[in-house]
């Protein structure tokens, strides 16, 4: 069964708006990121890359983010690295050259923070946190070899921690 | 009766400044506006839970006046004025079958309430994006409906005195996940619809979010439809 018979079989109509080219695009993105900390979301920004395998009306896509977080007062402050990969499934469709994803899937989210209680008192701790991760996503082409992407989305540190994040970027496609 | 009416707006307005919240009603569907089309349209609703002063509180109004613009073939945008903020979006049809249509429709949107006493401002940024399925239940009619998932970046400021002026920042990041419908009737170059949403608010822990409303839209000039590819 073909995905685009299935995608017909699904939605009741026949898909023909769901097939297209098979392309692939790959790149860097700015982010702006929500951490969910103790009393709330922190926002901060991030860096990171993204690759995508489109053969619509399917995709794959694989993301790395790096981001940091940085927190002082007159008790304590924290430096915080956050390191954050993930791997998404997900449903591509469009009806121009640009193309919706709608993903899901793992996240592994590596957090490596040094505390520092005083001048001599100081503690680093690194931990990993598997969790959920779910992206809206837009992409389109620039030209002949250039590509963008425009994103929105959700992704757990285990299960009580969901940040979010909001991206832009620019790469190639092929 | 018209000083009645003005004060029946003017409490509305009212209300709406003291709350602060942008609207959560949605006024589209899936199906996007031809190249060149333009659609105008006001719309009202009840909100309750929106923002933290209105939580626990009765449904309190907003209105809005909006209009969209076809610019390519299933791709439009969009921009709302409602009453303390404004919004732009662009909504981009990535599925069109014989009845069905699916649309993706990122907007931003802004609120901006400048306050006297120890509220110095208030004010949120936020970002949507919904998920829009329409269904077209036949020649004038349809129901649209998905889920939504709007992010805002709330702001107060406040200045009190202790012996010395001094003024606090409170930054907070709200989160909404939620889903609506939205019914509309289309009679020659007018569009009635009315809509529903909810939305539970992840982080607070405040209770759901609604709005309900309806809205009134005309698309003046009729255009040549695109044919699909």
């Amino acid at each position: 069964m073909t995905p685009t018979l299935l995608l017909s079989l699904l939605v009741g109509e026949a898909a023909w708006a769901a097939s297209g080219a098979e392309h692939s695009t790959a790149g860097l993105q700015l982010s702006a990121f929500a951490l969910q900390t103790p009393a709330r979301h922190a926002i901060v920004p991030a860096v990171g890359v993204w690759a995508s395998y489109t053969p619509r009306p399917w995709a794959l896509t694989g993301e790395l983010t790096l981001t940091r977080r940085s927190k002082t007062n007159d008790y304590y402050g924290v430096n915080a690295q956050i390191a954050r990969a993930s791997a998404l499934a997900e449903l591509a469709m469009g009806t121009r050259p640009m193309t919706m994803h709608l993903g899901v899937g793992p996240a592994l989210t590596v957090t490596s923070a040094r505390t520092e209680w005083s001048e001599t008192e100081a503690e680093r701790i690194t931990r990993a946190d598997l969790g959920l991760r779910a992206r809206v996503a837009l992409d389109g082409p620039i030209g002949e070899r250039l590509a963008w992407q425009w994103q929105v989305g959700v992704a757990s540190r285990g299960v009580y921690n969901w940040d979010y994040d909001l991206g832009a970027g620019i790469g190639v496609q092929w | 009766m018209v000083i009645a009416a003005l004060r029946v707006g003017l409490a509305a307005l009212t209300l709406a400044l003291a709350v602060g919240c942008s609207t959560l009603a949605r006024v589209n569907g899936a199906k996007t506006l031809e190249p060149g089309q333009t659609q105008l349209g006001v719309s009202g609703s009840l909100q309750q839970g929106s923002n933290p002063l209105s939580t626990g509180t009765i449904p309190l109004p907003q209105g809005e006046l909006f209009v969209r613009r076809g610019l390519a073939p299933n791709l439009d945008m969009g921009a709302r004025l409602y009453l303390v903020g404004a919004g732009l979006d662009v909504r981009y049809r990535f599925y069109e079958g014989d009845r069905l249509h699916l649309a993706i429709n990122p907007g931003y949107g802004v609120v901006v309430v400048p306050f006297a006493g120890s509220v110095r401002g208030s004010g949120s940024l936020d970002v949507r994006v919904p998920l829009i399925a329409e269904w077209e239940l036949g020649p004038r009619s349809s129901v649209a409906g998905g889920p939504t998932l709007v992010m805002r970046r709330q702001r107060n400021d406040f200045t009190w005195f202790i012996g010395a002026e001094e003024t606090a920042r409170v930054l907070r990041l709200d989160a909404y996940a939620g889903a609506g419908v939205r019914y509309a009737y289309t009679q020659g170059r007018v569009i009635l619809g009315v809509n529903a949403d909810v939305y539970a608010q992840t982080a607070r822990h405040a209770g759901p979010a609604y709005a309900i409303g309806a809205d009134l839209s005309i698309i003046p000039q009729q255009v040549r439809k695109t044919p699909r590819r």
